[in-house]
């Protein structure tokens, strides 16, 4: 047994560390499998104490550090790409407390997304943001990325959801952020720590906002034939100065997945369909319903269709959910994107997508948060063909370049992370870059809590692989 | 201790002087301003706090200017205090140790209204009711609404993370910020946050800088969110016995479901401040809540209905719904010059704002009356009752009453943090809260901001004496 096992082993117990190969190399990687690397220990803490004191050793003897919930990132962040342990929030999973009259709960961050909604809804409440990945992704996760899923478009991403922390400094310092009430006092530190991408501190604790589901909804399907008009409608709907609570756009590579993997009645001969749902109370909410079809019908739909009731509802939302996993009916591997644009551009830029797709001769899909401007192209390739490889990782830079040029953002809601840090240099100035330099010094003067994440390296010391082994 | 100056090294003569021959040379007299009515007027804000009168008053025109400014305070080490409508209520923008006051008044244009992207583009002097006005010509809205917008200006709002009744319903100034330029002490001009709905591209510096009290950097344009205009809004006053009786009634209608945009509460001394004042209000009342729900058109009329079935549930003395716009703005008229009717009750007045959980509200105002009889003190309470976030007015004539002012907002401060509280809500914490700040907040977590601090402004030039307890300040 190494000296790394016993040490840990001496602050979690035998049961809260992770040694052997096999089973830290579980820990390789997060959704990003392009990038790899297997830590040299897995720690499970169970409590906050136990987070600081593992993070006061590690800070003793110099170890690098990287935080993880349940490593469904699409950035690289939970990836210990610089060597050292994963601290893992796997045995923190509690819903401490949930106060109807406050509406707020306050969880362990080790929680899985869902549970929290889940242990809400007997008070008729429920935690709004909603990545695609909640039955599986922590909210120390979302809080760490700042993730954001369909309904934030109506309900706001995470950073406007939660109200406290408490967190374990890299020193093992452990801090309150933030109060219940929502109110600041001093700096924002919880705004400032929600998107940090575990290179600030661990978050241990959280005080989230709930919010009252919503007396009704109503849940349309727009389905076009050209991939123009549905854009077009998104931009019509959001012009009317209608906020629905999610506006998600799916096209025909991804319905054909989806059919494959569910056969859940979506239209295959649609270029796109749009995934739309209204909520809050009754009154009124047909009204917009009707205002919604007549705009889709008005920009070229073939038919708009709504959800009887709520089987027919969660069978559409499962379709928009489950797309990502359903991708590999039809391709061996793909690569998740995520970028924003103004979302007044969505059409040119699916046209512009449309066209690096047939240049580089890899086909994209796509699957987003159409509202919000937030894109997701998944550029499908075959990992045994290491040109097709090259080509899907130059659509990905060119797609990155396009949204750029029209204003956009490196990224909507996956984060940074390892994989964008290069590009940050694109979008940032010297000065912007050092505001966050400093920034990130206040909290881990020694970058040895998620090493070389997020901002650029001085000299990038990560090369990607030249093959990838799996897809994202 | 309210009139503590803190313990902030003034600068030298020498460093004074230097500092005018540089500004006189870099800048022109136009934009600079030196005599001693000038640099008294802009010494004060809307609060007790005390100046140390500055040497220089910046009139910046532009964001080099700023630059400039900074340059000089940085070259010659004098202080610089950023400046915008001067309404604050906590000293933040007040000079304490003198220096430059650098004025950003100037810098008033509305540069870009975005219907499609819903995005505003503002510099940072624009003051926010012309703002609402230009805003909402587009069919467009943007909720922050602190009483003070007829004289307040974005960069202030944005400094103070300012809210208002609406942010009952919309949340405060942070929501709405989706970035901003930001002048830095060491001169960089760096661009923080996006113009887009979304995104999450590196560190999210804007979250630092909004509500950071013009201590890390000086703001230049700023990028808001708008939201679409709601259709209609309805306006209910409701009477009730007392502040009891008013926080049953918020508890039912949140427990119900409802989300007014705003539920303002008026204490019984306030409502006698408001009769003394010429408004005709039921004598027997003791509380009232002005309520504001909004929508389209029949959604506001339904949840009209339902908060006036809740209050006549409790037992409301009185339900009154304004009848049409004319009499919604009588009332909020009413509200909204509150707090300069109160002025005139006494020579001094001081309003704390604190947050409680909203179950606490009626708690906390039984402890109030009960500590300010003790005390001997006048006090009344107002505030965004919705959020929990009171404003306890305490009112005085004579210096020699002082120290029982000081013993009733000290014990205050103690009963919030009691009740599960925090000290300030939406008008910060500047140099008057500053000593009470390690009653909430642990040693770790304010040198942590310490750091933060220390990282964008290593020489502390930049607004000193604010947000962090000094020695000055007395023991506490
Ligand atoms: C199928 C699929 C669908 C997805 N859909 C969405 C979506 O709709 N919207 C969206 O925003 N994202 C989405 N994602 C991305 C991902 O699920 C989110 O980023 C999620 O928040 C990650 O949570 P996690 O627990 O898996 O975190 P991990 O992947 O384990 O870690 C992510 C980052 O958080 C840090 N971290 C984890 N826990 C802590 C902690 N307690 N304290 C400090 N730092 C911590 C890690 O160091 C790392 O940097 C999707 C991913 C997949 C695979
Ligand atoms: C009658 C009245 C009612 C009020 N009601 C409310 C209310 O309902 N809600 C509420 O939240 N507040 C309220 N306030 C408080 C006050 O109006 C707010 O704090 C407002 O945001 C201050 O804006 P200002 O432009 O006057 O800023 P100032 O008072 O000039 O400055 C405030 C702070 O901002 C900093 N600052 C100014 N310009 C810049 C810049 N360019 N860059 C960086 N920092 C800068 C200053 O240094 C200072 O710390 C009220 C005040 C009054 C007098």
């Amino acid at each position: 047994m190494s000296a790394l096992h016993r040490a840990l082993a001496q602050i979690v117990g035998e049961r809260g560390v992770v040694s052997g190969h096999a089973a830290r190399t579980t820990y390789e990687s997060d959704g990003i499998t392009l990038l790899a690397a297997v830590p040299s220990a897995v720690v499970l803490p169970e409590t906050t104490e136990e987070v600081s004191a593992v993070l006061s050793w590690a800070h003793a003897n110099e170890v690098n550090v990287v935080p993880r919930g349940a490593g469904t990132g699409l950035s690289g962040g939970a990836t210990a790409i610089e060597g050292g342990i994963v601290l893992s929030t796997a045995r923190m999973t509690r819903v401490l407390n949930i106060d109807a009259e406050t509406r707020t709960a306050r969880v362990q961050t080790g929680v899985v997304n869902i549970h929290v909604s889940r242990e809400a809804a007997s008070y008729g409440l429920m935690f709004a943001p909603d990545p695609s990945s909640q039955t599986a992704c922590t909210i120390g996760g979302n809080i760490a990325e700042n993730s954001g899923g369909p309904h934030t478009l109506k309900y706001g991403v995470t950073t406007n959801h939660v109200l406290a922390l408490r967190a374990v400094l890299p020193d093992g310092e452990i801090v309150d952020l933030g109060h219940d009430t929502g109110a600041t006092n001093g700096y924002d530190l919880v705004g400032l720590f929600v998107g940090s991408e575990g290179t600030f501190g661990v978050a241990t604790e959280a005080t989230l906002r709930l919010v009252p589901r919503a007396e009704a909804t109503r849940t349309l399907l727009g389905v076009f034939d050209r991939v123009r008009d549905a854009s077009e409608s998104v931009s019509a709907i959001i012009a009317a100065g209608i906020v629905p609570a999610a506006l998600e756009m799916i096209d025909r590579l991804v319905i054909e997945a989806v059919e494959a993997a569910f056969g859940i009645g979506l239209p295959e001969d649609a270029a796109a369909v749009l995934l739309i749902e209204l909520d809050g109370v009754e009154a009124g909410l047909d009204e917009d319903a009707e205002q919604i079809e007549a705009l889709c019908m008005a920009h070229g739909a073939r038919e708009v269709r709504r959800a009887k009731n709520e089987s027919e509802r969660s069978l559409l939302w499962k379709a928009r959910k489950r797309a990502f996993g359903a991708m590999g009916r039809i391709s061996s591997t793909y690569y998740t994107h995520d970028c924003v644009i103004p979302r007044s551009r969505l059409p040119e830029i699916l046209d512009v997508i449309e066209d690096i797709s047939a240049r580089q001769n890899v086909k994209i899909a796509n699957v987003f948060h159409a509202g919000d401007g937030n894109l997701h192209p998944l550029i499908l390739f075959d990992d045994d063909n290491p040109e097709e490889t090259e080509r899907a990782l130059a659509a990905g830079d060119e797609v990155l370049e396009a949204c750029l040029a029209v204003g956009g953002a490196l990224s909507g809601e996956h984060g940074i992370g390892a994989e964008k840090r290069e590009w940050m240099s694109r979008v940032f100035t010297e000065a912007d870059l050092d505001a966050m330099k400093r920034v990130r010094h206040a909290f881990n003067p020694t970058g040895r809590l998620n090493p070389n994440k997020v901002l650029p390296s001085p000299s990038p010391c990560f090369d990607w692989p030249k093959k990838p082994r799996g897809g994202g | 201790m309210l009139r503590l100056r803190p313990d902030v090294a003034e600068p030298s003569a020498a460093a004074r002087a230097k500092a005018l021959t540089l500004l006189g040379r870099r800048l022109g007299a136009s934009k600079v301003l030196t005599d001693a009515d000038a640099c008294e007027r802009y010494s004060s804000d809307e609060s007790e706090a005390a100046p140390r009168v500055p040497d220089a008053v910046v009139l910046a025109e532009n964001e080099n200017d700023i630059l400039t400014a900074l340059a000089v305070a940085r070259e010659a080490e004098v202080p610089l205090t950023p400046r915008a409508g001067g309404t604050g209520r906590t000293g933040g923008a007040v000079p304490v140790a003198g220096g430059i006051v650098l004025v950003v008044t100037g810098m008033n244009e509305i540069k870009e209204i975005d219907r499609r992207e819903r995005i505003a583009v503002v510099q940072p002097g624009v003051i926010l009711t012309d703002l609402h006005a230009a805003v909402e010509k587009e069919g467009l809205f943007y909720p922050p609404d602190p009483n003070s917008l007829v004289g307040c200006c974005l960069a202030g709002n944005v400094a103070e993370n300012a809210g208002g009744p609406r942010a009952f319903k919309y949340g405060v100034t942070r929501e709405y910020v989706l970035g901003l330029e930001a002048m830095l002490m060491g001169g960089q001009r760096i661009r923080a946050g996006k113009r887009t709905a979304k995104g999450v591209t590196g560190y999210d510096v804007t979250a630092t800088l909004v509500g950071s009290e013009g201590t890390l950097g000086v703001f230049g344009d700023i990028t808001l969110r708008l939201i679409p205009k709601p259709e209609s809004v309805m306006t209910l006053m409701v009477l009730f016995d007392d502040v009891h009786q008013s926080g049953r009634c918020v508890g039912e209608m949140i427990a119900a479901g409802l989300v007014p945009r705003c539920i303002e509460l008026l204490d019984s001394a306030t409502l006698q401040a408001m009769r003394d004042a010429g408004n005709a209000i039921n004598p027997a009342a003791g509380a009232m809540l002005l309520i504001d729900v909004d929508g389209d058109e029949r959604t506001c009329e339904k949840q009209a209905e339902r908060v006036a079935g809740v209050c006549d549930d409790v037992g409301a003395l009185e339900v009154l719904v304004a009848q049409d716009a004319a009499q919604r703005d009588r009332l909020w008229a009413a509200r909204r010059e509150m707090s300069v009717a109160v002025r005139r009750l006494a020579k001094h007045k001081l309003a704390e704002d604190v947050v409680v959980p909203r179950r606490r509200v009626p708690e906390l105002l039984d402890r109030v009356y009960r500590c300010a009889e003790e005390q001997g003190v006048r006090s009344l309470t107002y505030g965004h009752a919705g959020d929990g976030n009171l404003h306890c007015n305490f009112l005085w004539n004579d210096d020699d009453e002082l120290p029982r002012v000081d013993a009733a907002i000290e014990q205050l401060f103690r009963d919030v943090i009691d009740l599960g509280g925090t000290l300030t809500g939406e008008h910060g914490v500047g140099v008057l809260k500053a000593p009470y700040l390690p009653l909430e907040q642990s040693a770790e977590l304010i040198a942590l901001q310490r750091d933060i601090k220390r990282v964008f402004d290593p020489q502390g030039l930049l607004n000193p004496g604010k947000i962090f307890p000094t020695s000055g300040h007395g023991p506490c």
